[in-house]
């Protein structure tokens, strides 16, 4: 083992491993840049009885310390004490979960499956997500934070994968033929607008106003078979092709409203899906009976809400 | 088997008092050596079915799809595969149970036909399509895994936290090269991923463009010959790294990667290897002084590949009263300490810009412009004029354009880091 100058013990020959000076003056002398590779490596491997490996390995048992913050730490520690690091997983506390101190614990040992109790949905949410993430997967329906006690969520699953599956998923059904319908050209349009006359009818006088000024009309093209009318929901994972949450933003709508099917030969029915409010088909006078499909004919209305109107167009 | 080598340019003079030590290792990897057993591969393609995707009259979702069979084209026989297609969850789109795939000729027509029927529907969620990709690269493990993920829109189904946490959890597992279509989605959360996955990030501007863009993605993939290599910087005791940067062939600070292999030695991961490859590497360190006359180790530079050293290069200090020695600037040096002020102009122009700032913008652009056309970087040029009508690129004069189309403020944005190299001039 090399000596230095300053009285450091070397693992290298060439220069100090420690304070970097020279160890002789022959290794010092060199004058050029950049310095032979195979000198370096010679070096390593002439560290005496050790060898390189193993005196790299000894080193790295001295100084164990934290990845994320350099405190010291020792071999039995399973989280950082100074800032929380998980060394099995190699993750961090969410900031939710270090909110409060006791769900920042768990994060790293709570079991998968645990269910968050009412009290503390929001904190074992995160915690949840966390422990999940640290055994490598978190389950597509862990509740937000948001979630409100006691909200029908299929949060009490185990997550299990990462993956969600099912019939709903953004997989087209095996097509009959070789042209699947994903491929198929949308033909339709659907024309959004707000009917005053409807408005008069379902809600004036109430608490909700007419939009001022009128949206004026938009319309969404068709892709697909199925076309859910409602208002998006982050929480529960409801996003409509036809959503009338904000710009259109009509308050009376279900999340899940009503459905729009094509069939085979093209055309299209109409589902109430137990809306709210109702779904009127055609006039705005009487509303269809829940769950029970209805041809609807292009150009004919569907009035929902509270003031919305929707038209389906051939494109 | 891959062979490494590493060579360092420096000034190693410092002026009497002087404690900064600048150097640019410059990594190589070759083929020879032994000649093992390739090493297993993963690909895992996750295309972006969010509702959005309908836009353009489904012409997005239909790139998507053309792009991805054209991606799986190129998978080569043997590599473990899947298709994972992302809303706001995770779907298994290919095969249809959770799992990986061979590839072969009949795996990849079984994968296009599934490709073919995917449709847009609901949300984005990236951080639930990493843990989907992590799920599935877990069950090779030693693999070299490689994601590419497609978006089109923001992060939107689940809250910063959750992507954040997702992708700690995938740090080391893979490597993933994200990519945006068209201008709806957010270049800093897509580059936060790619970033901490050791990946690029890029924009496709337009669904026609997708087939071309994955195609390359995919075979740049299929060339990594290593997997796990790093870095490990020793620096001296009382020694202070002030950062480490990958600066070709883009720039990408590691220092926030640093993790620590002793009190004095770190690693910085540097991913997946192809056996023809070469980056470049910016390092300053600060050093405790020395007198005039001395000479001090600075930093050995080693490459770590499979917890084994392959290659070791010193960067030197040597203190001189010769000022006209201390006061030279290395060539390689001087020529990435102006690509990366060149990167930071742009971000800080293209932000003043946004912000209104016109006056900033135009300083900012056009130091840019000077600086680009400086080190021949034509490329950076090219998209800072869709941005600035250049009067003079000598001395930065610009003027900002008023109709700036959205995906070329993107590009310029998302390509700012792509560096030429000092010899390419």
């Amino acid at each position: 083992m090399a000596t230095c100058p300053n009285g450091h013990e070397s693992s290298w020959e060439d220069f100090c491993s420690t304070c970097g000076d020279p160890i002789s003056e022959s290794a010092g002398g060199g004058g050029s840049t950049g310095a032979g590779d195979a000198g370096a490596a010679e070096a390593s491997a002439a560290t005496g009885a050790t060898g390189g490996g193993d005196a790299a390995k000894s080193a790295s048992e001295i100084g164990l310390s934290c990845p994320h913050c350099s405190v010291s730490r020792t071999e039995e520690d399973v989280f950082c004490e100074s800032c929380g690091y998980d060394f099995a997983s190699g993750t961090l506390p969410t900031e939710e979960a270090s909110l409060d101190p006791v769900s920042g614990a768990l994060s790293g040992s709570t079991p998968s499956g645990s269910t968050p109790s009412a009290t503390n949905a929001a904190a074992a949410g995160a915690a949840a997500a966390a422990a999940g993430a640290a055994a490598g997967s978190v389950t597509g329906e862990v509740a937000p934070p948001t979630t409100p006690p006691g909200d029908p969520q299929p949060s009490g699953k185990a997550p299990e994968s990462a993956f969600k599956k099912g019939a709903d998923g953004p997989v087209a059904p095996d097509p009959a033929g070789a042209t699947g319908e994903a491929t198929a050209a949308p033909d339709t349009v659907a024309v959004i607008s707000v009917d005053r006359d409807f408005f008069e009818r379902v809600a004036g006088g109430g608490e909700l106003s007419f939009p001022d000024p009128d949206p004026g009309e938009s319309r969404v093209t068709l892709v697909g078979n199925e076309i859910l009318i409602g208002r998006r929901s982050d929480s529960r994972g409801i996003y409509p092709e036809i959503d009338l949450s904000p710009p259109m933003d009509d308050p009376a709508v279900s999340h899940r409203h009503a459905m729009l099917r094509q069939g085979a030969d093209g055309s299209w029915t109409l589902t109430d899906l137990d809306s709210t409010n109702g779904t009127y088909l055609g006039d705005h006078t009487v509303s269809m009976a829940p769950n029970t499909e209805k041809p609807l004919p292009l150009g004919t209305p569907v009035f929902v809400g509270a003031y919305t109107k929707v038209t389906l167009e051939a494109l | 088997m891959t062979i490494f080598s590493a060579q360092v340019f420096q000034n190693e003079y410092l002026p009497d008092g002087g404690d900064t030590v600048d150097a640019v290792v410059t990594v190589s990897a070759a083929p020879g050596g032994e000649t093992k057993a390739r090493q297993e591969a993963v690909e895992v393609i996750v295309i972006d079915c969010s509702g959005s995707m309908k836009e353009e009259g489904g012409a997005k979702m239909e790139g998507a799809r053309r792009g991805t069979m054209a991606a799986i084209d190129v998978i080569r026989d043997g590599v473990w595969f899947a298709v994972v297609a992302g809303t706001s969850n995770a779907w298994p789109l290919y095969p249809q149970q959770v799992g990986l795939v061979q590839s072969s000729p009949q795996t990849r027509a079984e994968a296009k036909q599934l490709v073919a029927r995917v449709r847009p529907k609901g949300g984005t969620a990236m951080g639930k399509w990493l843990l989907a990709a992590n799920e599935l690269v877990s069950q090779r493990p030693g693999a070299i895994s490689h994601c590419t993920l497609l978006t089109d829109g923001k992060n939107q189904h689940e809250k910063d936290w959750e992507l954040d946490a997702a992708i700690a959890n995938c740090v080391g597992k893979f490597q993933c090269d994200a990519r945006g279509l068209g201008a709806d989605w957010d270049v800093d959360e897509v580059r936060k991923i790619s970033s901490a996955l050791l990946g690029t990030c890029d924009i496709i501007p337009s669904p026609d463009q997708m087939e071309d863009e994955f195609r390359a993605l995919t075979e740049a993939a299929m060339t990594k010959a290593v997997d796990r290599v790093a870095l490990r910087l020793w620096a001296p005791q009382g020694a202070n790294v002030q950062f480490v940067k990958q600066v070709a062939p883009t720039i990408e600070d590691l220092t926030p990667k640093a993790v620590q292999v002793d009190a004095l030695m770190r690693d910085f991961p540097l991913g997946a290897w192809a056996d023809d490859e070469s980056r470049d590497y910016h390092i300053r360190i600060q050093i405790p002084k020395g007198n005039v006359g001395d000479e001090r180790l600075a930093a050995r530079v080693m490459l770590v590949v499979d917890d084994e050293q392959v290659s070791a290069s010193l960067v030197r200090a040597v203190w001189t009263g010769d000022q006209a020695l201390a006061t030279r600037i290395n060539g390689e040096v001087a020529h990435y300490t102006g690509q990366e002020e060149l990167a930071d102009a742009i971000a800080t122009g293209l932000a003043a810009r946004e912000a209104g700032d016109e006056a900033n913008a135009t300083v900012k652009l056009g130091r840019a412009v000077q600086l680009a056309h400086e080190a021949g970087n034509s490329e950076t040029v090219k998209l800072l004029q869709n941005v600035v009508e250049v009067e003079d690129p000598k001395t930065g004069t610009v003027r900002l354009k008023r109709d700036v189309a959205q995906v070329d403020a993107m590009a310029l944005d998302v390509r700012s880091t792509r560096t030429v190299r000092v010899n390419k001039k």
